[in-house]
């Protein structure tokens, strides 16, 4: 059914507060906590205690602020600690280090009381007070001023959202229909960038960026971009082509169980939950590995019908020889709906205690495809409470969702997000929400549309950018996925624009057969060659409908090597098997073997010509073809 | 518990001096530049790819011995001069225990 435009709009954000009763809850007890802290902290000082105890104490306002107390050269140390306890917060956010600012805290008035000496510096209480105001007035006016440019662009946003999304649904082009899918010369190419990485033997990773396993460079979200990319394109072009293409899917699941690959989570279950025993990474928390790598599972067993991830244990986390967490597609999604159901906020952390509302998407979409594989009802049991938190919790009060809270303290941490981003998940289980984002997104996108030496319209970014694959400048992950998210919703215009800022600022290299792009990391290069091959609808196609349903039991291209046979286009209706096949290398004759065919059946081979053979008695056949350029061929039963 | 906690906590600083090491000294690539090509992703499963460059084996591994060596050396003074201090502190530790003076025995 067409969404109506104002229906949409009806649903747009309509509060005055950006913050939800879970948030104001964790806000209180931290206030409570901190008032608490100050309380114990001041009274040293107005009851005329022992020197250690007062230094002590007035650490407990600001951390170091002891060392002001001890006076003389430890004064030096109040800069330096605040300087640590910002490195700690940032270990805090970059890997779940929740211990880490608080040992740094109370460390350092505990420090400062052993080192205090027979009397206080009797300006520290007054400096310590007027810091912890000047820092508290900052934060209260830098936030007010936030509030109020967010309350501006909600305005402005309230005043054009209906026209918005009328012209969001007018420009979108219509899905393409089955026989209009196939993959063209450079989308081949494009996908040959992926399948290049994900057909090396398992375990090695040449091609990949190998910065660090806890944030956004991760080599897990680069195994997992690889694979919805391949996932997708076998869903939407070759649903009917196993093969390499089945294998690459497979590998990079397999890859995933690497312990370098998750490992991570062992370092950040100790330090973030204080768990040294049983770092179980699909148990609490860590939506990041669950939510993402379920997506990924339940893509290939949707497209392959091969249920081999649901068998009990096939996912077998080793930390070692003696201690193996044992998981399959089940448990994974287990765990995201359980975590869903035990949060307050519904929406629940990666690394420990930071909850990322864009990692929860990723999860519930990854509940999506697992309902519609294995007939549960996970996503309508949980997903009008999983909409409200994110409307109340994590929505900024211009109707944006943020990048992240604590959900400790309930601290708003500054994070880069885009509506853009959040719209492509959302279309594959709230559509209506979705084209609400997207409508909103696209708005803000004509502002960096600008046309380029040839006139053309091109995306133009500002700056130098930045890289989340591999922390360097550059803009390739930024139009991939602004590319990535148009098309989705049918955007071409807009998708042509980031096409073009990609092609012409970051550096596309056509060598080899493979196209890539040379400024940008892997991981966005994995979301440029998925953002090439997609078309209007083709991710929540692939999460939400899966394959032609004639495919997963008609006849399939099973073997073709690789890269001398590509597969452009691989569909069945049930009996036939049509295809398109390119040369990867050189021209000439390859083999290629076709299963699910008829047991002992005639069959006909058209491609120009016709040529007539049997199955074997397994519903086997193995054929020679002669490749040249575009080679179509048409597979159907004799009689 | 707690205990544990702090472990891992000191684990993990050593950890990220490690990364941090390796970044800003050893220059490894991973570093923040604006360097406009990534060499990973050039790449490729079949032939042709153009070959990467290895890093020099040599240059790195003298480099990682010479930072490795300095740390040592600095890790022994420190432990010999923390031995010093806390065969002094001892010392006076044992006299204040004699005297059975209820007094504080931080000696600065």
């Amino acid at each position: 059914m067409a969404a109506i435009p104002g229906d949409i709009a009806q649903t747009f954000i309509r509060r005055e507060a950006t913050v939800g009763p879970v948030t104001s809850a964790r806000h209180r007890r931290i206030a409570m906590i901190y008032a608490a802290m100050c309380i114990l902290g001041l009274l040293p000082t107005i009851l005329g205690m022992s020197p250690a105890l007062q230094a002590a104490g007035l650490g407990l306002w600001i951390p170091g602020g002891g060392f002001l107390a001890v006076g003389g050269w430890a004064i030096l140390l109040f800069p330096l600690t605040l300087a640590l306890f910002a490195l700690a917060v940032f270990a805090w956010f970059g890997a779940g280090m929740v211990i880490a600012p608080i040992i740094i805290w109370l460390g350092a008035a505990l420090l400062s009381g052993e080192i205090a000496g027979e009397q206080t510096w009797f300006l520290a209480p007054y400096l310590v007070i007027t810091t912890v105001a000047g820092i508290a007035i900052y934060a209260y006016q830098r936030g007010q001023a936030r509030k109020t440019a967010e309350l501006a662009k909600l305005e402005a946003r309230k005043r054009g959202i209906s026209a918005a999304i009328a012209e969001a649904i007018e420009v979108a082009m219509p899905v393409p229909t089955i026989a209009e899918r196939e993959l063209t010369p450079d989308d081949l190419a494009s996908s040959r960038y992926a399948l290049d990485r994900a057909l090396q033997p398992v375990g090695q990773m040449n091609g990949y960026d190998k910065v660090d396993q806890f944030q956004t460079s991760a080599l897990r979200y680069q195994i997992n971009h690889l694979g919805y990319g391949l996932g997708m394109l076998q869903c939407m072009y070759t649903p009917s082509f196993h093969g390499y293409l089945s294998q690459a899917q497979r590998n990079l699941i397999e890859l995933y169980l690497d312990r370098r690959i998750w490992g991570y989570w062992l370092w950040e279950s100790a330090w973030g939950h204080l768990n040294l025993t049983d770092p179980d990474p699909a148990a609490k928390d860590n939506i990041m590995l669950t939510g993402w790598f379920g997506i990924q599972l339940c893509t290939y067993m949707s497209n392959t019908g091969d249920r081999r991830y649901a068998e009990p244990g096939s996912l077998p986390f080793r930390r070692n020889p003696r201690r193996v967490f044992h998981h399959d597609a089940h448990t994974i999604a287990q765990s995201v709906m359980k975590n869903f159901l035990d949060s307050e906020f519904c929406l629940y952390p990666c690394e420990p205690n930071w909850v990322y509302p864009i990692c929860n998407h990723y999860g519930m979409t990854s509940l999506k495809i697992y309902d519609r594989v294995f007939g549960t009802k996970y996503v309508p049991s949980v997903l009008d409470r999983w909409l409200k938190n994110l409307d109340t919790e994590f929505t900024d009060y211009s109707g944006s969702v943020i990048g992240l809270r604590s959900s400790l303290t309930g601290i708003r941490f500054p994070f880069p997000a885009g509506d853009a981003g959040f719209a492509g998940f959302e279309n594959c289980f709230a559509p209506d929400r979705a084209q609400r984002m997207w409508a909103t997104a696209r708005q803000d996108l004509k502002y960096i549309m600008k046309p380029d030496q040839t006139g053309a319209q091109r995306l133009s970014l500002p700056g130098k950018g930045f890289d989340f694959g591999n922390y360097k400048s550059g803009f390739a992950g930024a139009y991939a996925m602004l590319m990535d998210t148009a098309r989705e919703f049918g955007d071409y215009e807009i998708a042509d624009a980031a096409l073009r800022a990609l092609d012409q600022d970051c550096g596309r290299a056509d060598d080899g057969g493979v196209l890539r792009y040379s400024k940008g990391s892997n991981l966005s290069n994995a979301m440029a060659m998925r953002a090439r091959i997609h078309r209007r609808d083709d991710f929540r196609r692939t999460i939400a409908e899966g394959p032609p349903e004639a495919s997963l039991r008609g006849p399939i291209l099973t073997d073709a090597k690789y890269p001398d046979v590509l597969v452009a286009r691989a569909f069945s209706n049930g009996d036939d098997l049509e295809l398109v096949l390119y040369p990867g290398a050189n021209p000439g004759p390859q083999n290629i073997r076709i299963e699910r065919l008829r047991p002992g059946s005639k069959y006909a081979m058209r491609n120009g010509s016709e040529h007539a053979f049997t199955a074997d008695n397994t519903g086997a056949a193995s054929l020679s073809i002669e490749l040249n350029d575009r080679t179509p061929i048409h597979i159907v039963p004799k009689n | 518990m707690p205990c544990c906690a702090f472990a891992a906590f000191i684990v993990s600083q050593i950890v990220l001096g490690f990364g941090a090491i390796r970044r800003f000294v050893l220059r490894s690539d991973d570093a923040f530049d604006d360097t406009p090509s990534n060499a990973a992703t050039e790449w490729r499963l079949i032939g042709g790819a153009s070959a990467l460059a290895a890093p020099s084996r040599s240059r790195s591994g003298l480099r990682i011995l010479a930072i490795a060596a300095s740390i040592e050396i600095l890790l022994v003074i420190g432990a010999a001069y923390g031995y010093h201090l806390h065969a002094h502190h001892h010392h006076h530790h044992d006299l204040a225990s004699v005297a059975s003076a209820p007094v504080s025995v931080r000696i600065r």
